[in-house]
Order: structure tokens, then C-alpha cells, then sequence
């Protein structure tokens, strides 16, 4: 027996003793852990967080990156359908223009995912994204059904971040009550940002991050090769009378779809695997310890999975759906993508790609919200809040 | 939008799962928080229920037993804190995880010459701290053995195992308890 087993013999004796004369508390009364089982056994609601962490992502990805991709798969079909076009050279024109940093006029009209349905116009660019979006999302719950709706204008550029609500309802009748309170019913509401709220440039990363997919050469290189393995997919071309092309594709190649997907996941594979930065949330989670940094690679990965279900969900949606391009020879620019059928029939994704900013009207409030509207500095409340919590402190 | 069966099926699954971890991990979680608010069973009571509020708006929370304790014990641990924070002019009868007191039961408890039962009261608590800083399994099986006095046999039969096997789990329990003590800090209770 060695000095270590010797204090643990020691010490299990003792503790015994102290344990013996010490008394232990009960457990949870039983009506609290009635209550407990309750609510975990309530059905979850969607909190406006959850919603928008899972799809922004997705939406921004299916909106903007899925619709250039699959319109790049189109026109890479080009030569099919009329030969004086090269597959390569609009592809290329794409890329370029995607690098330039583009004014993307995005318009999402009747797009349904699971619960949630969306329509949205909005213009991104440098300077930052504004428009207006509807979104509105079926609540789970089989005790309060019913659904959330938001109506609102986004203005989100540099310092200047705003949210004005137009309508927002939401199925509990007292969390209702209380909204009326701050946003009263048939009346807008501006929500001014903080003046350093970071939002405006998370947001501007982000459009930075998909762009720089569209950017990367290889990404290209192997949708090019992808397309040429899947070429005989029915394409039509239509010379209209502004002298553009449109290139018309139903999506009906489940191969072809599964293809895509797969290189989607393969690229997002490699970027990790290079040491880019994890999610945020994985990030918080490593330390120095071994077994923690494993525990932040399965969370990473779980995210990682959650990510690609969703873009092969997307993609599956596109099956039946039909991708648009407009391509005009005379300047050799991609003018329009769009998807028409996602997810259902009435549904309509499109980006128009032009020179520009965005237009410096739909950033500024004062424009955009009725005279006289209701405002709510969400920077000087905070700071209120901030010194009452210092005059608290004082005392 | 027509939501399918399988929808609202794995909503009822996912509630299903959490409650029966719950219940495994409940009376654990539940002493961390007693101990860790002055014994007061009021709000002990209601930091469970939050617990279970803010578990259940998690979109992932895990569902195996073990994890879900071990993260239930990491939300009670948050929301202790806020408790604390909210109620300054209380916090002077907060429990102070004081590594002094813990050291010197842990020099009691390994030594030969001294009386365990001449222990403090704070030494106790220091003892209570570290026992709820261990796992909902771990804590059951040192309640069975150390407070209820029950037999490794009796432990063994109850979790189909052998004497053998709950006593190597012991030894390294009371190691981390050994450890516990030491330092408070190691169980994440800074």
C-alpha cells in the first residue's frame, strides 16, 4: 500500500464519521418537481432568437449564394443552347462581377421553409442592407397555436442602425399585452440602435464571407467540372428584344442537385480543416484543457451538420423549381438571377446585380418611417438603465 | 402551412427525453443550488424552475442523464449567480466556496491524530459544497455509501454491477472529492 492509498483509507474512514453526524437535505418538494416536469414537458415555443440563429444562415445562404450557384450552373449550360455563348467566359463574368462588390437588389416573395414564411426586399451593398421584410412563422405549440408576424424596415449601415416595426403580433395574449405597451397596435415603431451596435458590420461580414465564396477560383473550377458532368439537363435560351439572353432551366436532375450538395459540403469541410476561425459559439467553449477543446470540435461539427442539413434541404426544395438568368452580351454582365417554385409554387427568389450603392433613401429613417413616429433609442435606454444600475450601486 | 405528424412528434419526444433525465438528476441538481443559496428552500425552489424555463428554451439541451445533469448543474450555476448579484445587501450570508476552510478538512480528514467529529460547521458546509459539486451519479453513490451508510452489496445489486466495481468508483470519487476540497475552483465554482 502505498502513501496515497494510505490518506485515501484514512480519509474514507473519517469521512464516514463527519458524514454520519451531518445531515442532508431533502431533495425537491414534490409539487416543485410537478411544476418542474411541466414545463419541461410543455412543448417549446420559438423565441424570435432560435428562429433567426437558424435561419439567417440558411436564408441568406438559399437567397443569395443558392441562387447564384444554381444560376451559374445554368448558364455554364450555355453553349447547349446557343454555341456563340461560352460557358467559361459567363461564368468568369460572374466571378468578376461578384468581386467588384456589387449593389444586390434582393426580392424573396412567398418563400416557405418549414414554419417559417418570408417575403423581403432588400438592397446590399458597401454601404450596408436596407428594405423591408415580412416574416412570419408558425408557432409548434399545440396549447397557444397560432402564428408570429413581423412587419419591419430595416435600415443597417455604418453608424446608422435602425429597425422600424410596422406590426408584430405573437400568439400569447399576455406577451401580447405587454408588446402593446411598447409598440402599439396600428402605430410604428423606429427602434434606434446603439450608435456602436456592431450589427450593421456582423452583417456586412457576413455578405463579405458569402461573396468571398463567390470570389474563390476553385469554387468555380469545380462547378465548371461539375457542369460538365451533368450537361444534358434541358435548357432553353430566348434572345429578348433588349438584346439580353435568358437562359431558362428547369430543375428536375436530382443527380445533378446531389452533386452540388456535395460540393457544398466538401468546401466547407476544407475551410475548417485549414484552422478559419470556428463559430463564435464553439469558440467560447475551448480552453486549455484537451477534453474540452474535443467537446468544442463534436459542438463544432454538430453546427457544422445543423448548417449542411439545411443547405441540402434547401437544395432538395429545388427540385421542380426553375432558375431564370439574364445575361446581356453588350456589357458581358450577368444582369438577373432568379429562382421561381422554391418550396412552393408561388415562390420567387431573385437578385438583380448592378453598379452602385445602396440607395442612400432606404438607409435613412426620417425617410422611410411615417412623420412623427414613435421612437425608441435603444442606446439611451440602455445607458439609463446603465446609470441607475450605477446609482444602485452607490447606495 | 399544413405541419406534418412527425412535427409535432419530435417536439413531445424531445420533451419526453429531457423530463426523464430530470428525474434522474433532479435531487442533484437541486442540493447545488440549496447549498449554494444558504439552505433557503424558497429560492432554491424557484432557481429549479427556472433551471427547468431555461433548459427547456434551449433548441439542443442533451438528453442522456449524466450530460444533462452536468448541464443543468452549469444553468443552476449562472442563475445562482444572478440570484447573488441581484441581492447585494444579502451577500453576506452567501456560502463562500473558501479554499482555507476546505483545505483544512481536507488536512482533518487525511490526518490520523484528529477527530473528524470535532469538525466546524463551516467545515461541514465546506464538505456539503464539494459533495454537490459532484456528479448526479457520483452524489447518489457517496449519499448510499457515506451519509445513508448502505453496503457496496447492497449499491451493487441496486445498480447491477459488483462490490468490486463500486468501490474502484469510490476510490476515484473520493479522489476528486480529495480534489475538491483543495481547490473549489477545480468543480467550476469560482
Amino acid at each position: 500500500m502505498n502513501d496515497n492509498d494510505r490518506i485515501d483509507v484514512r480519509f474514507d474512514e473519517h469521512l464516514r464519521t463527519l458524514a454520519a453526524r451531518t445531515p442532508v437535505e431533502p431533495g425537491p418538494d414534490p409539487r416543485v418537481m410537478q411544476g418542474c416536469l411541466n414545463i419541461l414537458q410543455r412543448p417549446t415555443t420559438p423565441n424570435w432568437r432560435t428562429t433567426v440563429q437558424t435561419y439567417r444562415k440558411p436564408i441568406l445562404w438559399s437567397s443569395m449564394g443558392m441562387a447564384a450557384m444554381f444560376a451559374l450552373f445554368a448558364t455554364s449550360l450555355w453553349p447547349h443552347a446557343n454555341p456563340t455563348v461560352h460557358a467559361a467566359l459567363v461564368v468568369e463574368k460572374l466571378a468578376k462581377q461578384a468581386a467588384a462588390n456589387p449593389l444586390m437588389q434582393l426580392t424573396v416573395e412567398n418563400l416557405a421553409m418549414d414554419e417559417v414564411q418570408c417575403t423581403a426586399h432588400l438592397q446590399l451593398g458597401k454601404g450596408g442592407i436596407a428594405g423591408d421584410v415580412n416574416v412570419r412563422v408558425e408557432s409548434p405549440d399545440d396549447e397557444m397555436p397560432g402564428t408570429i408576424e413581423v412587419e419591419a424596415s430595416i435600415g443597417l449601415g455604418g453608424n446608422n442602425n435602425w429597425i422600424l416595426i410596422r406590426r408584430l403580433s405573437v400568439p400569447d395574449p399576455k406577451a401580447q399585452f405587454f408588446l402593446n405597451m411598447f409598440l402599439p397596435p396600428g402605430q410604428e415603431t423606429l427602434l434606434v440602435l446603439p450608435a456602436d451596435s456592431d450589427i450593421g458590420n456582423e452583417v456586412g461580414a457576413e455578405i463579405e464571407e458569402a461573396l468571398q465564396e463567390l470570389r474563390s477560383g476553385e469554387l468555380i473550377e469545380a462547378f465548371k467540372q461539375l457542369l460538365a458532368n451533368h450537361a444534358e439537363v434541358g435548357a432553353t435560351a430566348t434572345n429578348q428584344p433588349d438584346g439580353t439572353i435568358r437562359l431558362t432551366l428547369p430543375i428536375q436532375d436530382e443527380e445533378a442537385i446531389e452533386a452540388v450538395v456535395n460540393l457544398f459540403h466538401k468546401g466547407e469541410g476544407e475551410e475548417h480543416q485549414d484552422g478559419e476561425t470556428p463559430p463564435v459559439a464553439v469558440e467560447k467553449k475551448i480552453n486549455k484543457s484537451s477534453k474540452t477543446k474535443s467537446h468544442a470540435a463534436q459542438a463544432h461539427k454538430a453546427i457544422e451538420k445543423h448548417h449542411a442539413k439545411h443547405v441540402e434541404d434547401g437544395a432538395k426544395e429545388l427540385i421542380g423549381a426553375t432558375v431564370n438568368a439574364v445575361y446581356d452580351p453588350a456589357t458581358e454582365t450577368v444582369r438577373m438571377l432568379e429562382v421561381l417554385g422554391l418550396g412552393s409554387p408561388n415562390a420567387r427568389i431573385s437578385l438583380v446585380l448592378s453598379e452602385g450603392d445602396v440607395d442612400a433613401n432606404l438607409l435613412d429613417s426620417a425617410r422611410v418611417a411615417k412623420p412623427g413616429v414613435r421612437t425608441l433609442d435603444l442606446g439611451a435606454i440602455e445607458s439609463i438603465i446603465k446609470s441607475f444600475e450605477g446609482m444602485h450601486d452607490k447606495k | 402551412m399544413v405541419r406534418s405528424e412527425e412535427a409535432t412528434a419530435a417536439p413531445r419526444a424531445k420533451a419526453l427525453a429531457l423530463a426523464e433525465a430530470f428525474v434522474e438528476c433532479s435531487d442533484a441538481v437541486y442540493r447545488f443550488i440549496l447549498y449554494r443559496v444558504g439552505r433557503d428552500r424558497t429560492v432554491a425552489d424557484e432557481l429549479l424552475q427556472d433551471c427547468c424555463h431555461e433548459a427547456v428554451r434551449h433548441k439542443n439541451p442533451p438528453t442522456d442523464p449524466d450530460r444533462f445533469g452536468a448541464w443543468m448543474v452549469g444553468i443552476a450555476r449562472n442563475l445562482i449567480r444572478r440570484h447573488w448579484r441581484l441581492r447585494r445587501r444579502d451577500q453576506r450570508n452567501q456560502p463562500l466556496d473558501d479554499p482555507a476552510t476546505g483545505v483544512r478538512l481536507l488536512e482533518m480528514l487525511e490526518s490520523n491524530e484528529v477527530d473528524p467529529a470535532a469538525a466546524t460547521t463551516e467545515a461541514t458546509e465546506a464538505l456539503m459544497l464539494a459533495v454537490t459539486a459532484l456528479a448526479p451519479s457520483e452524489q447518489r453513490l457517496v449519499g448510499g455509501v457515506y451519509f445513508e451508510g448502505r453496503s457496496l452489496e447492497q449499491l451493487a445489486d441496486e445498480q447491477r454491477t459488483t462490490a468490486k466495481a463500486i468501490e474502484a468508483r469510490l476510490y476515484r470519487i473520493r479522489a476528486k472529492l480529495r480534489k475538491l476540497l483543495r481547490d473549489p475552483t477545480k468543480a467550476g465554482d469560482a
